[in-house]
């Protein structure tokens, strides 16, 4: 036979089991949901903007680009001569053509180059963009001498120099062409 | 009844077992270990640029298109067995002079190997996935490895840049710059790192297929992201993985067979590479994409292991081989 007292244990019972539940079940749905903040706030910070450019340091970025252009196709160039050469892909003649016709693209680059007047603000990039080119001078100087000796160990010494040319475009565009280079 | 009963059970364990063994069928052979290494992020890549399919749509309520950005790996392989240590890719690297906007929580390769206990000079093997910068960045870091690229990789740059179309043959510094041609993402840098390897006698010039080691293979899947890309399968104790790099730019997208990162894609040609990793591992979760979003989380299974590292990067363990000790804190 079962009690008022029984009932009203098993009443009370459910009702305390009822609120722990719904009590559960919020606790869950909090944790879910600063779970989700958490992915939402997971974004990475930026670093902050860097200053535009002055209107006469923008001017030499754009008339210094059109010229890279002529350098980069001019190193990427002599880089396939020398690399096409190595693997036996191309005869010495036409790897010395190869070399020849960057050299000449590198020493009108030059000319162009030194025609600019870079801003004072400047004139530090203007003067290691010169030192690319001139880099890529020596390198491509250095790699024609395997056409006079056939001596491979040319293309060793050359190889630095243009490298070392590389890494200075990158520099200098990472001052007045940021964003170059996008994801691919 | 109680034969009925026996015949029942035993026909549920043949099931289950069938079905276990299904899901994880251990290599032949030599297994490899194998980790992946975040070297960076690419933020706020909008989601249409990275996956055309997954356009942002405001106020779709749709998953797939209700992502305004996203936030993308840059994922290097790591792989360990035999005498060898390979990499798949080798990231980028960030200097002084190189900061790539929009890029963040990088950290040098060579850093994140020595958290595997791995050396810069234990390096013996890297294959490319293709020779873009951010995948092929930091080949002199790892000076006794010797580099594995395809032939159709460096035909196909030489090719675009000497291309008679200047809007084919487009580069970075073109007019408008360049997103999608084909002699885009290659900086004389990245080119001459190639070609130091192959001066120095370190480089393989790959024409197709080839075993490199082991049960570890390089699949062509020329067109399918650029060029030359090409697939790494590597067998483990999880079942054979397959590395696409930029051929298998987004996990998610092998899984429901949608393109991604279109640059200088053949989209049949990608789905084609997908189709290389179905066949070779039987499914799709053994697929490793260089720039998924859903890296280093449990919704992307393989990489789900995973610890942090210097400058808030990320490691995953995916498969250890038999004595392999984990590195994970």
């Amino acid at each position: 036979m079962v009690t008022v007292r029984q009932v009203k244990l098993l009443v009370i019972g459910l009702i305390v089991l009822t609120l722990l539940g719904v009590l559960c079940a919020s606790l869950l749905r909090e944790a879910a949901m600063a779970g989700r903040t958490v992915a939402a706030d997971a974004r990475p910070s930026l670093t902050p903007p860097r200053p535009a450019l002055t209107p006469a340091e923008e001017a030499y970025a754009h008339a210094l680009w059109a010229i890279h252009a002529d350098v980069k196709n001019a190193a990427v160039a002599l880089t396939f001569s020398g690399l096409r050469y190595k693997l036996r892909e191309l005869q010495l003649g036409a790897f010395g053509t190869g070399v020849q016709a960057a050299a000449k693209s590198f020493g009108d680059a030059e000319a162009r180059v030194r025609a600019l007047a870079p801003p004072v603000s400047l004139s530090p990039v203007h003067d290691q963009y010169l030192d690319a080119v001139h880099l890529f001078q020596r390198s491509a100087a250095e790699m024609l001498k395997v056409t006079e000796d056939g001596r491979d160990d040319h293309l060793l010494v050359a190889q630095p120099l243009s490298q070392e040319a590389s890494e200075k475009l990158l520099r200098v565009g990472n001052v007045i062409w940021p964003g170059e280079y996008l994801p691919n | 009844m109680t034969k009925r009963f026996h015949i029942s059970v035993l026909l549920a364990l043949v099931v289950l077992a069938l079905s276990l063994g299904a899901q994880s069928v251990p290599a032949q052979g030599p297994v490899y270990s194998v980790w992946l290494v975040r070297n960076s992020v690419f933020k706020d890549v909008p989601a249409g640029a990275f996956m055309p399919d997954r356009a942002y749509v405001p106020n779709s309520t749709n998953p797939m298109n209700n992502q305004v950005f996203f936030q993308l790996p840059v994922n290097v392989g790591v792989i360990k067995g035999g005498k060898d240590v390979i990499l798949y890719d080798t990231g980028w690297k960030q200097q002084d002079y190189l900061k790539m906007t929009n890029s963040v929580n990088w950290v040098a390769l060579p850093e994140l190997l020595n958290r595997l206990g791995i050396q810069a000079a234990d390096v013996t093997k890297i294959v490319i996935g293709h020779g873009h910068w951010d995948h092929a960045g930091t080949l002199m870091d790892f000076p006794n490895a010797v580099l594995y690229v395809q032939k159709a990789e460096l035909e196909g740059i030489q090719w675009a840049l000497t291309y008679p179309n200047p809007k084919i043959s487009a580069v970075n510094t073109s007019p408008g710059g360049c997103a999608r041609t084909p002699a885009c993402g290659y900086p004389p840098l990245t080119l001459q790192e190639i070609y130091g390897k192959v001066l120095g006698g370190k480089a393989v010039i790959v024409d197709g297929t080839m075993e490199i080691a082991p049960g570890v293979i390089i699949h062509p899947a020329h067109r399918a992201h650029t060029a030359g890309s090409q697939l790494l399968e590597v067998p483990t104790t999880i079942g054979k993985l397959v590395f696409g790099s930029d051929a298998y730019s987004s996990w998610e997208g092998i899984r429901d067979w949608m393109i991604a990162n279109p640059q200088q894609t053949d989209t049949v040609q990608q789905f084609l590479a997908y189709e290389k990793c179905y066949k070779i591992t039987g499914g799709y979760q053994n697929c490793v994409a260089a720039h998924e979003p859903l890296s280093y989380s449990e919704k992307y299974p393989l990489t789900k292991n995973f610890w942090t590292g210097p400058n808030d990067s990320r490691l995953a363990e995916v498969a250890l081989a038999p004595g392999e000790r984990t590195r994970k804190p």
